[in-house]
C-alpha cells in the first residue's frame, strides 16, 4: 500500500526535475527577497544600538537571522496542494482518483512531498549556503534547535492542512487563486514571516497572537532564537497540535461534503 | 487613431463577457490586490515601531509605493496578460496566425485580452496617493500638477518595455519571457523601500542598469525632500519621462527585430 504513494511521491518529484535549468534563477530571486530584508534591518540598526522588544534586547545578527530563517521556510510554505487539488477538480480527474484504491488525501499529500523534496535539494540547500556564507547567521543550542525543528514541522503541517481546505473549496468556488491570494496576504501580515512580533504591542499583536498564521513563521524562528523560556515552549507547541486538530476535523466536514457535491464538467 | 476607436469598443466587449462569471469576476479586484493592502498594513505596522528609515517617514515610504503600484497596474492593463498570452501561443504555434493577418502583430497581441485585475490596483493606488499628498502637505499645482503626470507617465513606458521586452524574448527562446520578468519583478521589490537604504553598486544598477529607481524614487524628490542630496545628480528627478520614452522605442525596436527573428515552433 505504501509502495502506491512512493510512487505518486516519486512522480512527482520527477514532473518538478523539469525545472531543474531553472535553480539558478531560483535561487537569485530567493537571494534577492533575502537580501532588501537585510538592508532594510541594516538601516533601521545604523542609528539605533539593539532594539528592545517584549522577549528582551535584539541584534542585528539576530534579526538578520531571522530574515535567513524566514526566507528557508517561506520556501517550504509553498502552496502546492491547493494547486494540485484545484487541477484534479477542473479537469475531473478527481472522479478517477476516487474509484482508485488508494486513499484521495494520502495521494495528494505523497504528491505534495514529492515537489517538496526537489524544493529541498534545489531551492532550500542552495539558499541555506548563500545564507551562511554571506550572512553569518547565529547558531542556536541544541535544545533550541530541536524545538525549532520541531515548531517548524508543525507550523509546515499547519500551513498544508490550510492550503488543503482552499484546495477542497474547488469543489464549491471554481476560481481558489483568490482565495490562495488571501491566505499569502493573511500569512505576510500577521506570521511575522517580514516583521517579528516581538516588535509590537497593542492590538495588532492580540490579532497575531489569536490567529494560527504566526505558528509557521514566528514561532520556530523564536524559538532557534531561544526567546521562549520552557513554559513558552510547551504553550506554544500545545497551541500548534490544537490547531492541527481544528484544520484536521474542517477537512474531515468538508470532504465528506464535497463529495456529496461533487459535479464533473464533462470530465 | 483608428486602432484607438477600435480599442475603446473592445474594452466595453471585454468586461461584458467578463461579468458572465458573476462573483468570480467581482472577486478578480480585491483578490489581486489584496497582496498590496497586505504589504502597506505591515509596512504600516513596520513604521508604529522604527518610526523612520534612513530618514524616510512611514507616508514618505507610502508615496513611493503608490508610484511603483499605480504605474505598474496602467502598464499591466495593457501588456502583461497580453505577453503571456504570447508566449502561450508561441508554445502552441498558434502565434503564425497573427502574422498572416492584415494588421500589426503588436496591435493584435494588445487586442487579445486586457488586464481588468489590475483595476483595483489602480484605485489603491489612488487612495495611498491622497492619504499621502494629504500627510505630507503636497500642493498641486500647475508646475507640480505637470510634473506629477509626467513622471507618472514615464513610469508607466517604463515598465510597459520592460513587459513587452521580456515579451519579445520569447522570439528567440519559448518559455524564456516569464522567467526573465519574474526576476525583474523581483528586482523591483528593491524600490519598495528608498534605495539609500542599499550599497552603492545595488543604486548603480537601480538607476542605469535595470531603471526602477526612475518609476518612484526620482521622480518622488520633486515633491518630498527637496533641498536633500541624491545619489549621483539632482537633475536625475526630472528624468523620468524622457527615460520612459525612450525605452519603449527600444522595447518596440526589440519586438521588431525579434518578429523578423521567429521561425515558428513547427508544432
Amino acid at each position: 500500500m505504501l509502495k502506491a504513494y512512493i510512487e505518486i511521491a516519486k512522480n512527482s518529484f520527477m514532473t518538478e526535475m523539469e525545472y531543474r535549468n531553472m535553480t539558478f534563477i531560483m535561487l537569485l530571486s530567493g537571494v534577492m527577497g533575502m537580501w532588501v530584508q537585510v538592508f532594510i534591518w541594516q538601516a533601521v540598526y545604523s542609528t539605533k544600538g539593539d532594539i528592545s522588544s517584549t522577549v528582551g534586547n535584539i541584534g542585528l545578527n539576530e534579526m538578520i537571522t531571522y530574515v535567513l530563517l524566514s526566507s528557508c521556510i517561506a520556501i517550504f510554505a509553498d502552496n502546492h496542494m491547493s494547486w494540485i487539488i484545484f487541477r484534479k477538480v477542473l479537469k475531473g480527474e478527481v472522479a478517477m482518483d476516487l474509484i482508485k484504491p488508494i486513499n484521495f488525501k494520502a495521494g495528494i499529500f505523497s504528491q505534495a512531498f514529492g515537489a517538496m523534496i526537489f524544493m529541498i535539494i534545489f531551492k532550500f540547500i542552495p539558499i541555506l549556503v548563500v545564507g551562511i556564507l554571506f550572512f553569518k547567521p547565529v547558531l542556536s543550542t541544541p535544545f533550541n534547535f530541536l524545538i525549532f525543528i520541531v515548531t517548524f514541522i508543525n507550523g509546515l503541517a499547519i500551513f498544508n492542512l490550510m492550503t488543503f481546505i482552499i484546495g477542497l473549496l474547488s469543489f464549491w468556488y471554481t476560481w481558489i487563486w483568490q482565495f490562495n491570494r488571501l491566505l499569502a496576504s493573511l500569512i505576510q501580515l500577521f506570521s511575522g514571516a517580514f516583521i517579528p512580533l516581538w516588535f509590537f504591542g497593542g492590538q495588532f499583536k492580540a490579532a497575531a497572537d489569536l490567529l494560527p498564521f504566526r505558528f509557521i513563521y514566528y514561532t520556530p524562528i523564536t524559538a532557534y532564537l531561544g526567546k521562549y523560556n520552557i513554559n513558552t515552549f510547551v504553550r506554544e507547541i500545545g497551541l500548534q497540535f490544537l490547531w492541527i486538530i481544528i484544520l484536521y476535523l474542517m477537512i474531515k466536514v468538508m470532504w465528506s461534503r464535497a463529495v456529496d457535491k461533487l459535479v464533473i464538467n464533462g470530465g | 487613431m483608428n486602432f484607438i476607436r477600435l480599442y475603446l469598443a473592445f474594452i466595453p466587449v471585454y468586461i461584458k463577457s467578463k461579468t458572465e462569471y458573476g462573483i468570480y469576476f467581482y472577486s478578480d479586484f480585491w483578490a489581486f490586490t489584496i497582496g498590496h493592502v497586505a504589504n502597506c498594513t505591515a509596512l504600516w505596522v513596520f513604521f508604529q515601531k522604527f518610526h523612520e528609515i534612513n530618514g524616510w517617514n512611514f507616508y514618505e515610504v507610502m508615496l513611493l509605493f503608490a508610484f511603483n503600484i499605480f504605474t505598474y497596474g496602467i502598464a499591466g492593463i495593457f501588456f502583461e496578460f497580453q505577453m503571456n498570452e504570447l508566449e502561450g501561443m508561441i508554445h502552441e504555434g498558434t502565434f503564425d496566425g497573427i502574422l498572416v493577418k492584415p494588421a500589426s502583430p503588436f496591435l493584435q497581441i494588445i487586442c487579445r485580452t486586457f488586464g481588468h485585475f489590475f483595476l483595483g490596483d489602480i484605485v489603491l493606488a489612488v487612495v495611498l496617493f491622497f492619504i499621502s499628498f494629504r500627510a505630507l502637505h503636497i500642493v498641486i499645482d500647475l508646475q507640480t500638477g505637470i510634473a506629477f503626470v509626467g513622471s507618472l507617465l514615464g513610469g508607466i513606458l517604463i515598465y510597459s518595455s520592460f513587459i513587452v521586452m521580456t515579451g519579445a524574448a520569447n522570439f528567440w527562446s519559448v518559455r524564456t519571457g516569464s522567467v526573465a520578468r519574474n526576476l525583474l519583478w523581483d528586482v523591483k521589490g528593491f524600490t519598495d523601500y528608498p534605495i539609500t537604504i542599499y550599497k552603492k553598486f545595488i543604486q548603480v544598477i537601480l538607476s542605469f542598469v535595470l531603471p526602477f529607481a526612475f518609476i518612484n524614487f526620482y521622480p518622488v524628490h520633486m515633491f518630498i525632500k527637496k533641498g536633500e542630496a541624491m545619489p549621483f545628480h539632482s537633475m536625475l528627478r526630472f528624468g523620468t519621462p524622457i527615460l520612459g520614452i525612450a525605452m519603449f522605442f527600444l522595447a518596440y525596436k526589440v519586438w521588431n527585430k525579434g518578429i523578423n527573428r521567429y521561425q515558428g515552433t513547427e508544432s
